[in-house]
């Protein structure tokens, strides 16, 4: 499609409106009922979208001037062809922006930057899409993002190279990730993971964000916050506070690789540790975890270090059994406290390192370890 | 050899030595050390071929060397 020509361009029924400059670095669209181009669009020029109608383009889209959503949506790809794109930065300037794919897994290669509060939607959740290269500048603004769990739970990575930080991020629905071994476009913002959604790692990125977790295992039941690898070195470190939402129980899982948690955990939720590998907790006297809810081991070990008088104990939770390794020999009488609300879990089998001649005894109503 | 446990039901190693300590199929600590070990659990102290000897024979799992149960790479470049 020329866009030269205006009335070559004007498309859809009636009601949809199109405004058109032959001179201006920009053309303009007003859409108001969904509207598809499947036509290539070229050209030095670039598109600016608007009104509240989504417009859908199918083609390999190589205009060179970039894109403006404005209001509406702009939806890149049908579901059925595989190449859909377009070039140059999308602004999401009000606008919100939907993919949809149908590769076994598509990699999205474009800057994407935000002025306005925006929304991104992936369709189809049998498969993954990873925005792979590009820069994100997200303007502090903030940004909703909408995994489609129909068919699957397939997760929508976000790997570009971080550019200004978002303000907010919401994830709303499905699992949202990113790859450490690329960029982190999502660092410093607060996230606020929704009932059933996840945020989710590959390899070993340290994730500084505040998080807020508002319950649910993820739609793949791997956990609110999920390691994905099963590589043993890729270990995520999450640094900022993470809350677990009041009267809610989210869990937090891995299978055989690492995760670590060094921000505080905190709120008056609950925390259910999922998946067969370790994670480590620390409740420092700087950052201790003060989450009032119960602490539930599924799967998998939970580790905690807790300093306490001249002895650092590291504790390792798994589903029935206790394991404390203690810095230095324990006295009788010391009692451990390593959570601030109830265990769930009952452990018959206690087992103390580096505690000469001692026993010891865990009472799951207040999380206390008594050393006799 | 495996401790025996006392009548509160603890078994007690204050050695040197390779020591593992095992709840049903599930290694709960397993190393050389010369920190000393109260457990309610199964304790085994011995050669590190003894340990691994005991470890083959009851089929004991460590949970955190499982292996890659993923075949495909959905993060590397396009």
């Amino acid at each position: 499609m020329n866009l030269n020509d205006s009335s070559a361009a004007k498309v859809g029924a009636s009601v949809v409106s199109f405004i058109a400059s032959a001179t201006a670095a920009f053309r303009q669209f007003t859409i108001y009922s969904a509207t598809t181009f499947s036509t290539v669009i070229s050209g030095a020029f670039g598109i600016v979208k608007n009104g509240p109608g989504t417009l859908t383009l199918t083609a390999t889209n190589t205009y060179t001037g970039g894109t403006i959503v404005n209001a509406g949506t702009l939806q890149i790809g049908n579901g059925t062809n595989l190449t859909a794109s377009v070039a140059g930065t999308i602004t999401l300037s009000g606008g919100n922006l939907t993919y949809h794919y149908n590769n076994t897994i598509s990699y999205i290669n474009c800057a994407i930057t935000l002025t306005a509060a925006s929304r991104i939607t992936k369709l189809n959740g049998l498969r993954q899409y990873n925005f792979q290269t590009g820069i994100l500048n997200g303007g502090l603004q903030t940004l909703d993002i909408y995994v489609d769990t129909a068919g699957g739970s397939a997760p929508l990575y976000f790997n570009q190279t971080a550019g200004t930080p978002l303000g907010l991020v919401n994830i709303l629905n499905g699992s949202v990730g990113e790859d450490g071994a690329r960029g982190i476009p999502l660092r410093d913002a607060v996230i606020t993971v929704a009932t059933g959604a996840q945020f989710r790692t590959y390899t070993s990125p340290t994730i500084n964000n505040a998080i807020t977790l508002n319950g649910g295992a993820g739609p793949n039941a791997t956990g609110a916050l999920w390691n994905e690898s099963v590589v043993a070195a890729h270990t995520p470190i999450y640094t900022g506070t993470i809350t677990l939402a009041t009267g809610t129980n989210s869990s937090v899982g891995n299978s055989t690789s690492g995760f670590t948690i060094t921000g505080k955990i905190t709120g008056a939720g609950s925390f259910t540790k999922v998946g067969t590998g370790i994670l480590s907790t620390f409740s420092t006297l700087t950052v201790a975890n003060d989450y009032t809810g119960s602490t539930t081991i599924s799967a998998g070990t939970l580790r905690v270090l807790k300093p306490f008088a001249a002895t650092t104990p590291t504790a390792s939770f798994t589903a029935t059994t206790l394991s404390v390794s203690f810095s230095v020999a324990p006295t009788a009488g010391m009692t451990f406290r390593f959570f601030q609300g109830t265990t769930t879990n009952t452990y018959a089998s206690v087992t103390l390192v580096g505690a000469p001649g001692r026993t010891g005894t865990y009472n799951s109503a207040n999380s206390t370890l008594t050393i006799a | 050899m495996t401790i025996q446990p006392n009548e509160q039901g603890w078994a007690f190693d204050e050695s040197t030595a390779w020591k593992l300590v095992y709840d049903g199929s599930t290694i709960i600590f397993f190393d050389e050390t010369e920190k000393s070990i109260s457990t309610q659990s199964v304790l085994f102290v011995g050669t590190k071929d003894e340990c691994d000897a005991e470890i083959a024979r009851l089929a004991l799992v460590d949970v955190s060397a499982q292996g890659n149960d993923n075949g495909l790479d959905l993060h590397a470049d396009a």
